[in-house]
């Protein structure tokens, strides 16, 4: 089963920061305080949806054809990914 | 019939431009216009108006064609001027076009409707009351159509909310009053005495 990376406190629901990332093989344990990637902010659909985005080249058309929606209803997802990249710099 | 391929099917009626736009809607849009112009020879259905569906007065093919053609392009021309400058995103013409001439498909449902023997009683009483009824049968096919027009505008330019509020109010009413006047003006001698 694949762990998503929750993103927001399931408390107060504000964004999460990493505090510690560990090394499998010898076990050691770097501790601070890293920003989440901003890719890694987003939900997974939206990940799934720039993933795609970037193996159709770009091409919304194409996006569109694979996803079977109409080609300003992927436009709009696209802009709404933006937005939120945008908000989330702005933070 | 999988719960996926039910919600598929109503979000299709509810919102067919989240599958639909551009080049295919303006082809569906305008064959369901050639086919409401066709019956509308039959049942004298005019649309004289972008908001507006009568039972006239016998007209030729090329009359009725002209009125939707003329309501079409009433509300495609301000919903994409207010669209581009209202929209924050890159609005396409052929997505404002297409998906108004998608947005008259439920017409054709009016337009046979209107072939229903109580309304092509000549002269046609409103008060009598199966006349009355069959009237308010024409209705639903308006507001499908009004419904439609509202999601075109959100779909083709990304709006929400009061900008997609503002927007479509506004281009209906521009659109309304286009087309009374462009078809009074090229299309008089037609129109319900």
């Amino acid at each position: 089963m694949t762990k998503k990376i929750p993103v927001q406190c399931p408390s107060c629901g504000d964004a999460l920061i990493l505090s510690a990332l560990r090394c499998e093989a010898c076990e050691t344990v770097v501790s601070g305080k890293f920003e989440l990637p901003v890719l890694a902010q987003l939900s997974q659909s939206e990940q799934t949806f720039i993933i795609d985005f970037v193996r159709s080249s770009g091409s919304l058309k194409e996006m569109a054809k694979k996803m079977g929606l109409s080609y300003p209803t992927v436009r709009n997802l696209l802009d709404d990914i933006i937005n939120k990249l945008n908000k989330n710099e702005q933070l | 019939m999988s719960n996926s391929e039910k919600t598929s099917w109503r979000k299709w009626i509810r919102e067919p431009f989240y599958f639909i736009a551009g080049e295919k809607a303006l082809f569906l849009g305008l064959g369901a216009m050639l086919l409401s112009a066709t019956v509308s020879v039959f049942s004298n259905a005019h649309f004289d108006g972008t908001l507006d569906l009568h039972i006239g007065i016998p007209a030729p093919w090329w009359v009725f064609m002209a009125e939707s053609v003329i309501s079409w392009l009433s509300v495609m021309v301000p919903f994409y001027i207010l669209s581009v400058l209202l929209s924050k995103s890159k609005v396409r013409f052929i997505d404002i076009a297409g998906t108004t001439a998608f947005a008259r498909i439920p017409l054709l449902l009016g337009t046979l409707l209107a072939l229903l023997p109580p309304l092509q009683q000549k002269p046609l009483l409103i008060t009598d009351p199966l006349v009355l009824f069959c009237s308010f049968l024409l209705f639903p096919p308006l507001v499908w159509t009004l419904r439609l027009l509202y999601q075109s505008m959100v779909v083709s330019a990304n709006l929400k909310g009061f900008k997609a509020g503002l927007g479509y109010l506004l281009g209906l009413i521009i659109a309304e009053i286009a087309s009374k006047s462009l078809i009074h003006y090229f299309l008089s001698p037609y129109l319900i005495p």
